[in-house]
């Protein structure tokens, strides 16, 4: 009887641990919150005495840092980081944080030229009484951790003297992970895949808003040489959204609702065979796309 | 448990784990959050994480937990390449004619739907799946017996012959998560 239903999976195949969103997630469920302290006091006691006989002199904590990678010192209550190459091997960033006492990695991933070179976000790990928040943004005893090209909204690819600045409180508990652009490799997927239709974009200029005829939009990717590949979007009753291989090739009718930059050179839309009331990328909580 | 036991433990049981939220939630966002949850959750109880092949059978009940938590929270920050690593796992999407296969699943009691799918999806055995729920052997037969039967008896209603094919088994309902046991 089972036996039955053993066709009807609904899963494909499993996840890869080894994929860069499967990593991620390692790494941010490792910097949670460790198990009741009571039980690990005497473990962690014996384990200080233990360092103390084997290394003599504690590692010393410094107040500035420089390598090849990155500058750091301290202003006020505060460290100011700034990313010098950001296509240093990440190990070369993790331990100039660390020799001033502060747990911030810098991931590089692959990246369109519109983010190379700048932040694509920054996960923060760790537990605190008072979570703080500045004008929305994460802080640490009134200080707000950030990843930011400085001077405000310059690029750092391009003009001189902007750099990635990432600013972390002085004494900060947690752990920092930015997510830092670098460039894609030939061929290599971009990380930044939702950015094709923002100018400098594959797809810059297109109009997605009230979707469009994967016909139209087939010939405009054509005429800029782009290679095109699809995914069907499906809705689930909640309106969260998912995205399959379609069981057939769009035809020319079906509705284009958002594109995607896949790496250089291919954009991937996201269709249905039906046209839709609106768009279903721009009825989520988030802020919407600018499609 | 050390941080490299616990890294160990995640990579031998990512695969089946991500396959077990995919199989019971109808959005790649939900199954990464039930993914990501549970592995927070085990993060944080790991000295309890059973050595060897027990271990993918406790984090099915992590992740069951989970699940039944998952209703009743809100969207929250995901990780966009974890959602997209999750899209890619999805079966594609099969015919109209095999989703009255599908329905008919989805509109068996929780419990049932649970067991058959621990069975005929994740493979385990009568003895993993009592590890896995916390009952008994004796008591997963029973059930077991109980939930084929009204299975049987829901498809001969819906008027589907003995031969099935591949069925979505989400397609409705309040929550796109299924798989919780009351």
């Amino acid at each position: 009887m089972t036996d039955l239903l053993t066709t009807l999976d609904p899963s494909r195949k499993g996840g890869d641990p080894d994929a860069p969103g499967a990593r991620a997630l390692l790494a941010r469920v490792m910097t949670g919150p460790t198990p009741s302290r009571r039980r690990f006091l005497r473990p962690v006691l014996v384990a200080v005495a233990a360092a103390v006989v084997v290394t003599m002199t504690p590692p010393q904590i410094v107040t500035s840092y420089a390598n090849a990678a990155v500058e750091i010192h301290r202003e006020g209550d505060q460290y100011v980081a700034r990313i010098l190459d950001p296509f240093a091997d990440h190990a070369r960033f993790t331990e100039a944080f660390r020799a001033v006492g502060l747990d911030v990695r810098i991931e590089p991933l692959p990246a369109s030229p519109l983010s190379a070179g700048k932040s694509m976000g920054m996960m923060i790990g760790g537990t605190w009484d008072r979570p703080e928040e500045i004008g929305g943004e994460f802080a640490y005893g009134g200080v707000v951790l950030s990843a930011a090209p400085e001077p405000k909204g310059c690029d750092p690819g391009s003009d001189p003297g902007c750099s990635m600045i990432v600013r972390v409180p002085a004494g900060f508990p947690g752990s920092v992970s930015v997510r830092l652009g670098r460039p894609a490799r030939p061929g290599e997927e971009y990380a930044d895949f939702d950015r094709a239709v923002e100018p400098g974009g594959p797809l810059h200029g297109v109009k997605l808003r009230h979707g469009a005829s994967v016909k139209e939009i087939r010939a405009e990717a054509g005429r800029r040489g782009l290679r095109v590949t699809y995914k069907e979007i499906q809705i689930a009753p909640d309106g969260a959204l998912s995205f399959v291989e379609p069981g057939r090739t769009p035809t020319g009718k079906w509705t284009v609702w958002n594109a995607w930059q896949v790496r250089e050179g291919e954009v991937r839309l996201l269709v249905t065979e039906q046209r839709l009331s609106q768009n279903p990328f721009y009825n989520g909580s988030a802020p919407p796309p600018n499609l | 448990m050390t941080p490299d036991d616990f890294e160990a433990v995640y990579r031998g049981t990512y695969e089946r784990l991500t396959r077990y939220a995919v199989r019971r939630c109808a959005s790649a966002q939900d199954a990464a959050d039930v993914v990501a949850d549970t592995y927070a959750v085990a993060w944080r109880k790991r000295e309890k994480i059973p050595s060897g092949a027990e271990a993918v059978l406790w984090l099915y009940a992590v992740a069951r937990r989970v699940l039944s938590e998952h209703r009743k929270k809100g969207r929250r920050h995901r990780d966009d390449r974890l959602v997209a690593e999750m899209a890619d796992l999805y079966a594609e999407t099969p015919g109209v004619e095999m989703s009255v296969i599908g329905q008919t699943f989805r509109a068996l009691p929780d419990g049932d739907r649970e067991l058959l799918a621990l069975v005929a999806w994740e493979g385990l055995g009568h003895d993993e799946i009592a590890v896995t729920l916390g009952i008994t052997r004796n008591n997963v037969r029973v059930r077991l017996h109980r939930a084929r039967r009204r299975f049987a008896a829901a498809l001969a209603a819906n008027g589907v012959p003995t031969s099935f094919a591949v069925a979505p088994v989400f397609e409705a309902g309040p929550s796109s998560c299924l798989g919780e046991i009351g």
